[in-house]
């Protein structure tokens, strides 16, 4: 007895010793690039020579991290409102309706989420070249849209499950139409999923990377696509800085996510019904 | 009531879906596009392409093309053992860890770089990496090794990179599909006399496979459609799937070929997925189930 207490012991041991060492192998990149953005030397080296803002200092002066900043923000506004329009109609109507039709509409828009990002962007390319879109905002906007519509969707289906159809039958049963029963009942309890949905949307977006490469031009180009192409050619820290920028926007919004609708329930890590 | 609701029905009919299905078909264009291309003869020089042709299909089984393809395999296995051997622990964790509070500060840890995208990760890598990186200062500087490693433009650098950027999803998922095994269950064979170990292979583990399944199929997925990881930390010495496709669009210009090797990239993700799947249910049938 006492010989099999000591192993469930000694296994509880090493399980909590491998989950920290996961978790420092997760974490340590992020830190690695904090560091080095404050790193004052040209030349990165470890650990950190003192305390200097320089590069962030220096990004303000660079002409094509502020374009690829700018370009980030405005498609990243752009999809991400147009995929919460799109979103919203669609899912209510897929979702109160389901049938042969509605379930393949559905799984097309979700496709994105396993399709390699590579071939959409390859086709998208393609499908600007031939109705003279190349190098456009429009193509980009479509394809981040693409791109972010799955994590909409999916975040207001969660919504829509909870939703109890009782509330709107009851609004029009009380005279009120069917606008207004939207405008004022459906829209609100939506509400949870539209927000998740809107910061899932808008992470991704400015993330996006594989499609915007194909899609891109010159006066288009996205912050990833910018650092990418200049990691390739360079290796001073002012890339650390816009990485830790990165990092910083990231655990802000997921900060925001974990206070307003909870990781938990819209990672659906509650257990079932 | 079912008048409010008969009506309701009608008059939003088909509308709301309109722009979803014209991005939709945006899609589908744009796909369709891809195998429209695959069998065109390619111009040199021109983006105009030429008269229907099999020899993009040809090409592909070139050796060059058909070490990209077993690269890539290689390092998907890799990948999707090593994140699923480190992430199941983790995800154990996540929904079984007595404080809330643990869970909850893990739950931080794996969320943040899941939403971080891939570039600004494998550039955190490229950092750790290097010869002069973090990596190799930290073992020179604690005397464990003497020359520092080269773990930058090599296979083994762009897999533990690939496995960082893949646990997140991995453990996510694993996470989910251990909520659905309840702890009754397990309590019951405990109550029985199972001893832990058990109780985890008997009734814990076949329990939690659906999610173990649904996350290693993403994980290979999303690890054979890894491109900016490869490129980075590969430098162009770890030749992909991916990597060939944008060499041949963006490189070269040959969107014939390129487009072809899409075509072909898509198939092997396809089959691999349904091979998975087939292993894994052949797995889920045996003495374990």
């Amino acid at each position: 007895m006492r010989a099999r207490r000591f192993r469930t012991h000694l296994g509880r041991i090493t399980g909590g010793a491998l989950v920290i060492l996961v978790g420092a192998f997760l974490t340590l990149p992020s830190l690695v690039v904090l560091l080095s953005s404050i790193n004052p030397t040209t030349v990165l080296n470890f650990p950190p020579q003192g305390f200097s803002l320089r590069w962030y200092r220096e990004l303000a002066e660079r002409p094509d991290f502020r374009l690829g900043l700018l370009n980030t923000l405005e498609i990243a506004a752009a999809s991400t409102g147009l995929s919460l329009a799109l979103g919203t109609a669609a899912s209510l109507r897929l979702y109160r309706a389901a049938g042969t039709a509605t379930h393949w509409i559905r799984a097309g828009l979700l496709s994105p989420l396993v399709l390699p990002g590579v071939l959409i962007g390859v086709g998208l390319l393609l499908f600007a070249s031939q109705v003279g879109l190349v190098a456009s905002f429009t193509i980009l906007v479509l394809g981040h849209t693409l791109m972010v519509l799955p994590f909409v969707l999916q975040s207001l289906w969660t919504s829509l499950e909870n939703l109890d159809p009782n509330l709107e039958r009851a609004a029009a049963t009380l005279g009120a139409r069917p606008a207004q029963v939207f405008r004022y009942v459906t829209l609100p309890l939506l509400r949870p999923g539209l927000l998740a949905g809107a910061l899932f949307a808008a992470m991704i977006s400015i993330n996006e990377f594989a499609v915007s490469l194909f899609v891109v031009g010159r006066r288009t180009q996205t912050l990833p696509v910018v650092l990418f192409n200049y990691t390739l050619a360079y290796v001073d820290p002012s890339i650390a800085a816009v990485s830790s920028l990165f990092i910083l926007a990231t655990a802000v919004a997921v900060m925001i996510l974990e206070r307003t609708v909870g990781l938990r329930r819209l990672l659906r890590l509650e257990p079932g019904p | 009531m079912t008048v409010a609701k008969g009506s309701g029905r009608r008059r939003t009919g088909w509308v709301p879906l309109l722009p979803a299905l014209a991005l939709l078909a945006v899609l589908l264009c744009a796909l369709f596009l891809i195998l429209q291309f695959s069998v065109r003869a390619y111009i040199p020089g021109s983006l105009q392409v030429g008269g229907l042709t099999l020899a993009n299909y040809r090409r592909i089984f070139d050796p060059l093309y058909l070490g990209a393809v077993w690269e890539t395999l290689v390092i998907c296995f890799w990948v999707t053992t090593s994140s699923l051997l480190l992430g199941y622990p983790v995800a154990y964790a996540l929904v079984r860890h007595r404080s809330r509070a643990v869970q909850a500060g893990l739950l931080i840890v794996v969320i943040l770089p899941f939403f971080l995208g891939t570039v600004v990760r494998s550039y955190a890598w490229m950092l750790l990496l290097g010869v002069h990186g973090a990596l190799n200062a930290t073992l020179v500087g604690l005397g464990v090794i003497r020359e520092p490693l080269r773990l930058m433009f090599s296979r083994a650098g762009v897999i533990v990179a690939l496995v960082q950027i893949s646990l997140p999803i991995m453990i996510i998922l694993v996470a989910a599909g251990l909520c659905h095994v309840l702890r009754e269950h397990e309590q019951v064979a405990a109550t029985l006399g199972a001893r832990p170990t058990q109780v985890f292979l008997h009734v814990t583990w076949p329990l939690s496979l659906p999610g173990v399944i649904s996350a290693s199929i993403v994980v290979f997925g999303w690890t054979l459609s890894a491109f900016a990881t490869p490129v980075m930390i590969g430098g162009g010495r770890v030749y992909v799937m991916t990597v060939m496709i944008y060499d041949q669009i963006l490189g070269t210009g040959n969107y014939p070929f390129g487009a072809a090797l899409g075509v072909f990239v898509l198939a092997v993700d396809l089959l691999l997925l349904r091979l998975i799947q087939a292993m894994f249910r052949a797995l889920r049938g045996g003495p374990s189930a």
